[in-house]
Order: C-alpha cells, then sequence, then structure tokens
C-alpha cells in the first residue's frame, strides 16, 4: 500500500510540473510580449494583426505541456509503478523546465519585435524566426518526453 | 532567377532636361543610381507635404462618431493642400474645446462635493457683511477638536460628510485667526455648478460638429491617395534632377542607371528619340547592381520570404525556386492534418472568389499551395481534425492506403531525411553556384562538404544501423547496400570529401596553410551539420503536437457528449470541438509558418551559402508607391 501511495504520488507531481511549469511559462511569457505590444497599438493602432502574431509566439510552450500531459495522462493509475512513476516525473520536470525558461526568453524576443513593429520597422517575420530559435527546445523535450514514454512498461 | 543588368550612362542635355526626366520616369524602367541621401528645398517641401497628408488621413480615418450624415460642401475643383489645412484646423480647434472640456470636467468633479451654489451670492454676503470664505477638510475624529480651537471671530458650518472626512466652510474676518483653524484647506474655483455644466453641454455640442465636419472628409479618401501617388512621384523626379552632376560647364547633366537587358532595346529606341547621349555598357567588378527577382507564377508566390531575409547580391543565384516546393511541403508537414488543410483551403478558396482586397491575392495564392500541401501531409501523416485516418470506420479501405507514415518513429525518421536531402541539396547549389561565379576551383570546398554527408549517410544507415531501417514504404537501408561495394564507395566518399574541404577551401590563402585552417572548417563542419540536420525534427514534433491537441479536444468533446445532461451534452460537445479545432489551427497554422521560415532560413541557407546585401532594383517611375 505503502509503495503504491508513493508511486502514484511521484507520478502526480511529474503531471502536476509538467503543465504547471510550461502554463506558467507560456503566460509569464505572453504578459512579457503584450505588453510590449499594447505599447506598440498606442503608437499604431493599424497594427494590431501583426502585433497579435508578433507576440503570441510564447503561447505554444503551454500547448506542449498540455499535450504531454495527454500522452503521459493514461499511464497515472492508482497502481502505477515506481518505474513509470520516474518516468512521468522526469517528464514532467524535462518538458516543465524548458517550457518555462523557453517561453520566458521567447517573450522577451516577441516583444522586443512588438516595439520595433510599433516604431515602424517591418520586421514581423524576421521576429518570429528569432523567436523561433528557442522554441525549439521545447519542442525537443516534447518530442524526448513522448520518446521516454516507450520505455514504460 | 535574377534578371542580367546593363550599365548605363546618360548625359542630358541641360534645356530639355525637365521633359527628357519626366519621359524616363513615364517609361518607368531605367533604375537610376541617385545619392543615399539627397537633400533640397524642393524634397524637404514635398516630405513635409506628405507627412502632413499622412497625418490628416489619419486625422479622418481616427473618426469614430458613426451615422454621421456626410456634410455636403463643393469640393469640385478644391485644392488638395486647402483641404489638408481645413483638417488640420479642426484637429486643432478640437484638442483646445477637448481640453476645455476636460478642465471643466475636473471643475465640476471638484464642485460637485460642496453641492450647487451661487458665487454672485457669495461674494454679496463677503461684500456686504465684510466676512470672507474658505473651505477646509479633515478627518472626521478630529472635527470636533478642530471645531472648539477655533477662535471665536471665526463661524463654521459643516457641509458634507464622505469617506470619514468632514468638508467645511469657515467664514472669518481677520486672516490671522485662520490660523486656529487645524484643517486643511480645499482650493476650489468659486463657479456655479449650473453654469458649468451648461458651458461643458455647449462644448460637447461643438465637439460634435467638429467630429462630423471632420468625417466629411472621408470622401475625399480617393483623391487623397491619389494626391499622395503624385507627391511621391515629384519626391522621385526631385531625387533624380538633385542627383544629376553637372559636366561640361553645366550645359549636360551626368548620370548612371541600370537597365533590365530584356528591355534594353525598348529603352534604346527611346533614348534614340531623345536629347540625350547614352553608353550601354556590362557591369563591372565592384558594382552595385540594382536586383530584381524574375520568377514563374509559382516561384514568385515565395519571393517575399526571400526579401524577408535579404535581396540576393548579383554575384549568385536567387535561391526562392530552390526552396520554394520545400517551404511548401514543409509548412504541410507542420500542420500535418488532412481536416485543417481542408479548412485552410476552403477559406482560401472563399476568399480568391468572394475577397475584394486585390493587396492580398498573392498571399491567398500562397494559401492555397500550402492548404493543399497540408491536405496531403495530413493524408500521409495519418491525421485528420485529430483523429487518426487508419481509425476512421466510416471511411473505405482504399483512403487508408494514403497513410504511410503512421507511426512516430517513421515520421520522425522522415523528417530527418528531409532535412538531410534538403541540406545535400543546399551544398549541391552552393557548388554549382561557386563554379559558375567563381570558376572551378571555387566550388570544390562546398563539393567536398556535398561527398562528405553523402559518404557519412551511406556507411552510417547502409552498416551502422543494425536491423532492418525503412522509412515507411521507402527500405532505405536496404536501398544503399544494394550500391555495388556499397561500403567502399561510402569510405571513398567521405575521404575525398574531407580531402576537398582540407585542401580548397579559402582558395585564395596559399595551398599549404590551407589544411590548417581547413582543420577549423572540419570543426564547424562536423558540429554543425549533424545539429542542423537534427533541427528538421520539428517538421515532425509540430504536426504531432498539432495532431495530439486536436485528439485532445476531440476527446474531451465526447467525455461532455457522454457525461453531462441530455439537451446541453450536443450543444457542449459541438461548442468545444469547433473552440478546439479553432484555437489550434491559428496557432499551428502560425507555427508551421515559422518553422520552416527557419529551416530555410537559417539551415537551409547556411548550405546554400547565400550572402545576400543585394540591393534591390527600383526603377524611377511613377505611381512607384
Amino acid at each position: 500500500m505503502g509503495e503504491m501511495n508513493s508511486a502514484f504520488i511521484v507520478a502526480a507531481i511529474g503531471l502536476g510540473l509538467m503543465i504547471g511549469l510550461s502554463g506558467s511559462g507560456s503566460a509569464i511569457g505572453l504578459v512579457i510580449s503584450g505588453s510590449s505590444a499594447m505599447g506598440s497599438l498606442k503608437k499604431r493602432p493599424e497594427a494590431f494583426g501583426a502585433l497579435l502574431v508578433a507576440s503570441i509566439l510564447p503561447s505554444t510552450q503551454g500547448i506542449y505541456g498540455f499535450v504531454g500531459y495527454f500522452i503521459y495522462s493514461d499511464l497515472v493509475t492508482p497502481d502505477i509503478s515506481m518505474f513509470n512513476a520516474s518516468l512521468v516525473l522526469g517528464a514532467g520536470l524535462m518538458l516543465g523546465i524548458v517550457a518555462l525558461v523557453s517561453a520566458i526568453y521567447q517573450g522577451k524576443i516577441c516583444a522586443s519585435s512588438a516595439s520595433a513593429i510599433g516604431s515602424g520597422h517591418e520586421v514581423l517575420g524576421q521576429g518570429l524566426v528569432f523567436g523561433a530559435l528557442p522554441e525549439f527546445y521545447a519542442i525537443l523535450a516534447l518530442v524526448a518526453s513522448i520518446l521516454l514514454k516507450n520505455l514504460a512498461q | 532567377m535574377i534578371e542580367k543588368m546593363k550599365k548605363l550612362y546618360l548625359l542630358i542635355y541641360h534645356q530639355s532636361k525637365d521633359e527628357f526626366l519626366e519621359r524616363l520616369q513615364k517609361i518607368g524602367v531605367v533604375h537610376l543610381d541617385t545619392g543615399d541621401n539627397i537633400q533640397s528645398d524642393a524634397i524637404q517641401d514635398i516630405k513635409n507635404r506628405l507627412s502632413k497628408l499622412d497625418k490628416c488621413k489619419k486625422i479622418v480615418l481616427s473618426n469614430k462618431t458613426k451615422n454621421s450624415k456626410v456634410v455636403q460642401k463643393s469640393r469640385d475643383g478644391g485644392d488638395i493642400e486647402q483641404y489638408l489645412s481645413e483638417i488640420e484646423n479642426i484637429e486643432n480647434r478640437l484638442g483646445a474645446e477637448k481640453s476645455r472640456l476636460d478642465n471643466i470636467r475636473k471643475e465640476i468633479e471638484l464642485l460637485t462635493k460642496w453641492g450647487d451654489f451661487d458665487p454672485d451670492t457669495i461674494r454679496a454676503i463677503e461684500e456686504r457683511s465684510g466676512y470672507k470664505l474658505k473651505l477646509f477638510y479633515a478627518r472626521d475624529k478630529d472635527y470636533d477638536d478642530i471645531v472648539s480651537g477655533i477662535s471665536n471671530d471665526v463661524f463654521v458650518e459643516k457641509i458634507i460628510e464622505e469617506k470619514s472626512k468632514v468638508f467645511f466652510a469657515v467664514f472669518y474676518k481677520n486672516p490671522a485667526s485662520l490660523e486656529s483653524v487645524r484643517a486643511s484647506e480645499e482650493k476650489i474655483p468659486l463657479k456655479s455648478l449650473k453654469r458649468l455644466k451648461k458651458e461643458a453641454a455647449r462644448i460637447e455640442e461643438s465637439i460634435g460638429v467638429l467630429e462630423k465636419s471632420k468625417s466629411s472628409y472621408a470622401e475625399l479618401m480617393d483623391e487623397f491617395d491619389k494626391y499622395r501617388v503624385d507627391l511621391e512621384d515629384s519626391l522621385q523626379y526631385n531625387v533624380v534632377d538633385s542627383s544629376l552632376s553637372p559636366e561640361v560647364e553645366g550645359k549636360a547633366l551626368f548620370i548612371r542607371g541600370w537597365v533590365p537587358k530584356r528591355v534594353l532595346k525598348f529603352v534604346e529606341e527611346f533614348l534614340e528619340k531623345e536629347d540625350v547621349a547614352y553608353i550601354v555598357d556590362d557591369p563591372a567588378e565592384g558594382d552595385e547592381i540594382p536586383i530584381k527577382l524574375r520568377n514563374n507564377a509559382f516561384n514568385r508566390l515565395f519571393e517575399p520570404i526571400t526579401k524577408m531575409h535579404s535581396m540576393p547580391n548579383y554575384g549568385e543565384m536567387d535561391p526562392t525556386p530552390f526552396f520554394a516546393p520545400f517551404f511548401a511541403a514543409f509548412f504541410g508537414l507542420c500542420l500535418g492534418d488532412a481536416g485543417y488543410g481542408l479548412v485552410l483551403f476552403i477559406t482560401v478558396i472563399v476568399a480568391i472568389l468572394f475577397g475584394k482586397n486585390k493587396k492580398i491575392r498573392p498571399i491567398l495564392y500562397l494559401g492555397f499551395f500550402l492548404s493543399l500541401s497540408t491536405i496531403i501531409a495530413g493524408a500521409v501523416l495519418d491525421s485528420f481534425f485529430g483523429f487518426k485516418i487508419t481509425e476512421m470506420t466510416l471511411l473505405p479501405k482504399a483512403l487508408k492506403k494514403t497513410a504511410i507514415f503512421t507511426d512516430m518513429n517513421t515520421q520522425m525518421s522522415f523528417a530527418i531525411m528531409l532535412g538531410v536531402i534538403q541540406i545535400l541539396f543546399g551544398y549541391f547549389l552552393q557548388t554549382i553556384s561557386k563554379i559558375k561565379f567563381g570558376g572551378i576551383k571555387a566550388g570544390l570546398q562546398p563539393l567536398g562538404v556535398f561527398l562528405l554527408i553523402t559518404g557519412t549517410v551511406i556507411l552510417g544507415v547502409g552498416y551502422g544501423l543494425k536491423g532492418d531501417f525503412s522509412i515507411g514504404p521507402m527500405p532505405v537501408k536496404k536501398i544503399i547496400t544494394s550500391i555495388p561495394h556499397g561500403f567502399n564507395v561510402g569510405a571513398t566518399l567521405i575521404i575525398a570529401g574531407v580531402a576537398l574541404i582540407l585542401l580548397f577551401n579559402n582558395i585564395d590563402k596559399k595551398i599549404f596553410v590551407r589544411p590548417f585552417l581547413g582543420l577549423w572548417e572540419m570543426y564547424g563542419i562536423v558540429t554543425g551539420i549533424p545539429g542542423d540536420v537534427l533541427s528538421y525534427i520539428r517538421l515532425f514534433a509540430l504536426g504531432l503536437a498539432g495532431g495530439l491537441l486536436g485528439g485532445a479536444f476531440n476527446m474531451i468533446a465526447f467525455m461532455v457528449r457522454d457525461s453531462a445532461p441530455i439537451g446541453i451534452n450536443y450543444i457542449g460537445m459541438i461548442a468545444i470541438l469547433l473552440a478546439g479545432h479553432i484555437i489550434n489551427i491559428s496557432l499551428s497554422a502560425l507555427s508551421a509558418f515559422v518553422h520552416p521560415l527557419r529551416l530555410i532560413l537559417l539551415e537551409f541557407y547556411k548550405a546554400y551559402g547565400f550572402v545576400g546585401g543585394g540591393k534591390a532594383y527600383d526603377p524611377f517611375r511613377k505611381g512607384a508607391a
């Protein structure tokens, strides 16, 4: 009984970190980019579309966390083995930390491109490319966590 | 394709300069080398007019008053500048009125608490009795102490209590006795609230009138736009005019220009009839040759991507036609869902058929190809609105055969394979380009990298991997091992590649220095290319994430259908499906655009050896803006 409970707790912490960290990362990143976009909107109200696209990139990390959750949630049952639970925890940490950090810093890139757009530079495409650079590591973390599930017994 | 250019030297006779420039601008195909920072009074004047026009357009368009009747004024034949001044005038008056209204509103806010009193009465009291009025406030618990501490010749009247504060009036004769009032004074204008409100209403009305007359200028917008084009034309004209350099004691004016080879004949015929002397020449090394891209209808759609990075320079090939099909395919793989592709496809078709905005047509045509690619990719990757096509019971079996990359590992290998292909293609093109523009020797290093990668793939996949390796229906390992003496071929390619890299890097340096420099190049290649290839994993990962998220929404929707009370269950399901897939499709489409963009601009351009930095061909013409 004791063993089963601790395994379940470990797995639940993993899921919690997966969603919690990645969601917080996206939220913080979006606040960073969104506030900058709001400032630019005052200068160029007609650029709303471009600013929206420029500042929305950090939303994807939260989605990766959610996708990870969906992949791992069927593993998490009351009688989960300690081995599988550790996989869930590892995946949660891996995906959560990378998503958290990359979303926050991606938010800063997006904020810069939003303020550049606000000052009249047409750099939406370039800004998106720079924003895609840190995001790749969140994608890698998602892929790695999905591959990790193959080890589950 | 980059269009071939010819250099054109023009010597213009000074007396016929104006007419000639006018006609040259009309034919609009000659790119003139104007100075970068040409200044003159005329140019400054036009720039000022342009910024005034833009400001006024913004003012008129910012008008939010709806249903305002268009004020009819006789506007035909009027001078646009006149109208612009009128608009500016109205805007200034509006600004003044608005700030007055703000002030009055502030006063009203201050006064409201003290009630509606008549300042005349107060003045009359002050005059007749000799008592003066001041207003104070204090915390309510201090009020009684304050009142009892006040000297006898001062009268106190409580006006109102609000938020634990007491506001009171004090009548006094001797200013010295005011010192006994231990409270803060409230300085308010002694004005009648009623009159202020009336005044505010009057200003509001006048603001309304001004806004209405402002909006009446909206009907002139087309003429403003025409005027803008005229201004831009005359700006170009003046820039060219100021760039002419006088020769032969000012009798002739000289300027250098560029003409696409394709229209050279036409330009020469035109110049023959003019009062000018000209020489046509081939571009020389070191010239900054303007770049004009010329691609077929499909590739032209991708030119904005090329321009986003930088125009290629004249000494390299236009990368657009080489990455266009890759980009379309990558977008499809990243979105990776036949259902989403279908939604995009229908949206694009509807927009093409019924959309009125001609400017976004190229984007729509691009969307057409991208959505087609998405449908195909979704069919191949086995995803339709987040469902697996192979698991759909309703579909006929024939349709399910398209799903050839169904499991995750296959999809990932496929993505990496595409990466290897595109990077090899890039180095192949770099080899061709270097040979074309710099001679065979210049092309040997990229050729070396090409051979090195090919050899590594042959050895790695054919002889390094255990078991039977195939990607979907492609038995990759079998194909490679079927090469006669495959192992030796691979090893030879690697050795030849390394040799070429070590011997033919930095071909301007001496040959015995190169192997040492080549070691550094090798280090870059060995550490860089595997990373570049792995970067293509995103093609599979984004499609996977999008598909899984779509599947998650489906699951939640069906959970609602099965567990919610009857009546709201189906409504809930439909709402979740709609909202979920709309969010997913828009975010995935954004990612599916951005990530292939990165693969092109970073990984492919690196292999391609893209330098860029070309200056766009911008001929002297009318209506350029």
